[in-house]
């Protein structure tokens, strides 16, 4: 079932340009395989097959013209549902967005264009990214390709964690080998654990969020899922860069500085810190061995690894889900009715504004969003805003301030995605407090603007069934230190590789 | 309207007053849609002013710089760091479901500005302002216009670039509240950041008023009425007034006191010159305010503030001490002037640097200029006759080239002749008198007029005026003030 393509991203262009395949015939095949595996898994809400394949038409006539290609030519890559492609139904799996067709496309929608990339449909989510389990989606529940049906313990599957569950379902699955995921909480790295691949949290402002529907808009990047180090900063350095529509987008100069102070290094003269507050935490036993596997690997490769203590990670929960709803509730007072979006029918022509908009959020919204969004008005209420807003705002600062002095003595961080591989659909479905502590490692990350990755270190079989989990670390670097991410990731994959080619045990 | 039975109460009447200008920016606050008025419905709209979903905004750097020179005129602080918050509420012509605005952190504070005190045009008074912040508009509501008498939106005005002008409570009567306002219009247009067209919108006025009655013992405030969108200056000054005799009345009918009910908000009813009641809260509105995480802080840096102030166009009170001092205008004249505005102020300017006859230049513009503008209803940059033609007109008048009767002939053939000074004369049959001409002239008036001028030597000053009159009838081009010299030059000669 999770049987992956193994051609690389630079391997299929190679194909087109040896002339061993076209690009139509690349994406015809594409097409079938999704066709195959998604009834499954519910990865894709909407596949784009007709524009794919007139796209991947004119992709062939400039393979005969002598145009430049673009550096993901012909490479078919998977968007969730929050981005917006002009013209093509944007819906963040929400009923009041059901019908929604942006007029223009989002920043990165466009970059890939540019870059001779196949936008290839949109992707399953958590309803407006609220979510770690892609349940809360209008097209049901998406499917982990691993793990299988177990009558007793996952009788529908495994969850593949979210809320860009569709993103990392379509690239575990080899149905793509690239796609788009947004981050707020950890809503790349966490279904990247779960699902066995490669997914990053770039840097608050490297990835224009334009175009990308807001959730919690000082957390929320934009970042890529892949099967290996190598596709994963392609595509990051497609989508990566300056974006004058985007105001928090890093400058030039900004990109500059942060990288002089964040120098790329070799593994072998890294310092790693091992994030004491991350793996003093109950781990499940799989993630617990991944770890020291890691930190065995990383040894061997010549970092120093040193413990580091984050004190106030204890408090990220807390206001990560306090910051995250305020600024939902904010960025969702959109969704009246009245320009876009579901609008409930009136039941009376006297029936006031004022319901007739609480009729169309009532109806549009499903039971998480408006959890988020009642948590969040109350949080910035008169009179409880100072308790809790201003609160969780001056504790997100304690938390960035203690990443950097963690990063003053080391180069990258080294912790856990998710304490336990993926559970089971439904395993958290009465509970979202259970579900919320799942994001307890990587919401940090995003209240400190931090790069972060879900690296997967191995498949760990079920003890019932003739099947696996993945299991995964996750690394942070200091802002804009991307590369060192990517330079830890080649080197733990190679290291899988080498495992699961049996050239190493 | 007042009770004669009453006895007379010592009270003040306190206002503060809100202005919303609408900058002149070409485009929006935070993406690039024109601001042009009168625009067909939601044309001049995009996906970031419409709030559509992933959209975002960005800063227009010239609505910094320009509510960076409003807080320079009026002697504010500048607050670099200001920040953007989000002010939420629901309406159908708010799309976004919150407004961008600046809550805590203003751009502008503190600042302060003199007017001419209308009870005494000795004195000036000094208002208060709290705070000058920007903010983008809202839509418009189209009640009563859509299909089935249902309301239409036009989205055109959204994110329209506002300053809110805030004062302390300084005002003290509505003709203070007006003259005010026209002090502060008059800063506005000078430094050109609004047209400050009140029927368009672009300047919108809200009046909070209350009195502070004094009785024997305590000073008892009335519970405070805000006064909303007032229209014009007139309509704000008789809002102001009538609100101040009703709380008046009311008071002395109810004894209600601030506290003792929520803040009201009325409406100027022009037809029926009546206040009336438009929302009454129990509790002040929740706008859950916080801060814009799409924006990050606006930096004023020192050197882009020390930019600004010297490229600052010069201020009212400026050009009227630089006509009085240099162009020795008085304080009446120049205030006339000044206040018509920078374009009338330059044309004078120019005018007076030309002719360097400040006083005639003045009396032109004030006398002949400004009656013909608004005859025409015309403003100075559509006027026929250029600052620096009517330059050489006066010059040519003060330089006693010519006379005023022929002066205005040429100015009103000019109005419709786009000629020459040159030109206008020789159609005119205007030419130079030479002075062998002019001593010609009085010789011979002298000869023939023995009569008159024993008379003139007699004491009989006037006896000259037939005299003048005479060689303005043999030379129309003599200037009379020339020939006269010579005339008195030869009678006391022989």
């Amino acid at each position: 079932m999770a049987e992956k393509s193994n051609l690389t991203v630079a391997e299929r262009i190679s194909l087109f340009r040896s002339g061993r395949s076209s690009v139509v015939e690349s994406t015809r095949e594409t097409l079938r395989n999704i066709t195959e595996k998604n009834p499954s898994l519910n990865a894709f809400i909407e596949v784009w097959s007709e524009e794919a394949i007139r796209n991947a038409e004119l992709l062939d006539r400039k393979r005969t013209s002598g145009e430049p290609w673009g550096p993901l030519f012909g490479v078919p890559i998977a968007m969730k549902d929050n981005m917006c492609v002009a013209g093509r139904i944007c819906s963040c799996a929400s009923q009041m967005l059901a019908n929604y067709r942006p007029t223009y496309g989002a920043t990165v929608s466009e970059r890939l264009v540019a870059a001779d990339a196949i936008l290839i449909g949109r992707t399953n989510m958590d309803e407006f990214a609220m979510g770690s389990g892609t349940e809360y989606s209008i097209f049901g529940k998406t499917r982990n390709p691993y793990g299988g049906i177990e009558v007793d313990t996952a009788p529908a599957g495994y969850s593949p964690g979210g809320s860009s569950g569709g993103s990392a379902v379509a690239v575990a699955a080899g149905m793509v080998p690239l796609a788009l995921g947004s981050d707020t909480g950890g809503s790349i790295r966490q279904p990247a654990a779960f699902c066995g691949v490669f997914g990053l949290k770039p840097t608050y402002g490297r990835v224009s969020r334009f175009g990308l529907i807001a959730f919690g808009s000082s957390l929320d990047q934009i970042g890529p899922f892949a099967n290996c180090p190598d596709d994963l900063e392609l595509l990051f350095q497609v989508i990566a860069g300056h974006d004058r529509r985007d105001a928090t987008s890093l400058s030039n100069t900004s990109l500059e500085h942060a990288k002089t102070k964040t120098p790329d290094k070799p593994l072998s003269e890294m310092r790693i810190g091992v994030i004491r507050e991350h793996s003093a935490q109950e781990l499940s036993p799989d993630v617990r061995t991944a770890l020291e596997e890691t930190e065995r690997h990383l040894k061997s490769a010549g970092a120093m690894i040193v413990e580091v203590s984050l004190p106030k990670q204890e408090h990220a929960i807390a206001t990560y889900y306090i910051i995250a709803a305020c600024e939902a509730a904010s960025n969702l007072s959109r969704y009246d009715g009245m320009h876009f979006g579901h609008r409930a029918q009136r039941r009376e022509a006297s029936e006031s504004l004022e319901s007739v908009i609480a009729a169309s959020r009532g109806e549009g919204f499903g039971p998480e969003v408006k959890r988020r969004i009642l948590l969040g008005t109350y949080a910035l209420s008169h009179g409880y805003a100072e308790q809790y807003y201003q609160q969780a705002t001056r504790m997100r600062q304690a938390i960035r301030e203690d990443f950097a002095a963690a990063f003053a003595g080391v180069d990258l961080l080294l912790g856990p995605t998710t304490p336990a591989p993926a559970f089971a659909i439904g395993a958290h479905s009465q509970d979202p407090v259970a579900m919320y502590l799942t994001d307890q490692f990587t919401v940090s990350a995003n209240l400190a603007g931090l790069p972060a990755m879900s690296i997967p270190i191995k498949l760990e079989p079920l003890n019932s069934a003739d099947s696996t989990l993945p299991v995964a670390i996750q690394m942070h670097a200091p802002p804009c230190g991307e590369s060192r991410l990517f330079a830890a990731a080649r080197s733990l994959h190679s290291r899988n590789q080498m495992i699961e080619t049996g050239a190493m045990t | 309207m007042s009770n004669s039975l009453a006895p007379a109460l010592a009270y003040e009447t306190i206002v503060g007053l809100e202005i919303h200008v609408q900058l002149a920016t070409k485009s929006k606050l935070f993406c690039g849609c024109a601001t042009r008025y009168g625009q067909p419905p939601n044309s001049q709209t995009c996906p970031i002013c419409q709030g559509l979903p992933g959209t975002l905004p960005v800063i227009n750097q010239h609505a910094i710089e320009l509510a960076m020179d409003v807080g320079l005129a009026l002697d504010m602080e500048l607050v670099s760091g200001c920040r953007w918050d989000r002010k939420h509420y629901f309406y159908p012509d708010l799309p976004k479901g919150y407004q961008t605005s600046q809550y805590d952190l203003p751009i502008t504070r503190h600042g302060r500005l003199e007017f001419r005190d209308p009870a005494d045009s000795e004195k000036t008074c000094v208002v208060r302002i709290n705070r000058a912040h920007l903010e983008e508009d809202a839509g418009k509501s189209l009640h009563g216009e859509g299909i089935d008498g249902g309301t239409w939106i036009d989205l055109n005005r959204t994110g329209t670039p506002l300053l809110e002008v805030v004062t302390e409570p300084d005002l003290r009567s509505a003709q203070e509240a007006k003259a005010f306002l026209i002090q502060l219009r008059t800063i506005l247009l000078y430094l050109g950041v609004s047209d400050c067209n009140m029927q368009e919108g672009s300047m919108r006025v809200d009046a909070n008023v209350n009195l502070r009655i004094k009785n024997e013992t305590e000073t008892i405030a009335t519970p405070i009425v805000e006064i909303k969108n007032l229209n014009s200056f007139r309509n704000a000054e008789r809002a102001i007034e009538y609100e101040r005799e009703r709380q008046l009345k009311h008071w002395r009918e109810t004894g209600e006191r601030m506290g003792q009910r929520p803040k009201q908000t009325r409406g100027w009813d022009a037809d029926r010159e009546v206040t009336t009641v438009q929302r009454e809260k129990e509790e002040a509105a929740d706008y859950r305010y916080f801060p814009c995480p799409d924006l990050p802080p606006v930096v004023l840096s020192q050197t882009s503030i020390d930019q600004r102030r010297a490229q600052l166009p010069r201020l009212p009170q400026q050009w009227k001490s630089e006509f009085t001092r240099t162009w020795k205008l008085s304080e009446y004249d120049a205030s006339v002037i000044v206040e018509q505005g920078r374009d009338v102020a330059e044309y004078f300017e120019t005018v007076a640097q030309i002719s360097q006859d400040g006083k005639r230049s003045a009396n032109w513009i004030t006398q002949e200029i400004l009656r013909l503008l608004n005859e025409r209803q015309q403003s100075i940059s559509d006027f026929p006759i250029a600052a620096a033609k009517l330059g050489e007109l006066v010059s040519a008048v003060s330089n006693s080239e010519l006379d005023h009767a022929r002066a205005r002939e040429i100015f009103a053939l000019w109005l419709t002749e786009p000629i020459s000074l040159r030109e206008a004369k020789e159609r005119l049959g205007i030419a130079t008198v030479s002075g062998n001409e002019v001593e010609e002239l009085v010789n011979r008036i002298v000869a023939e007029n023995q009569a008159a001028i024993d008379d003139y030597r007699h004491g009989k000053k006037q006896a000259l005026g037939p005299l003048i009159a005479q060689a303005k009838q043999l030379n129309s081009n003599v200037s009379p003030a020339k020939f006269r010299e010579a005339l008195l030059r030869a009678i006391d000669s022989t």
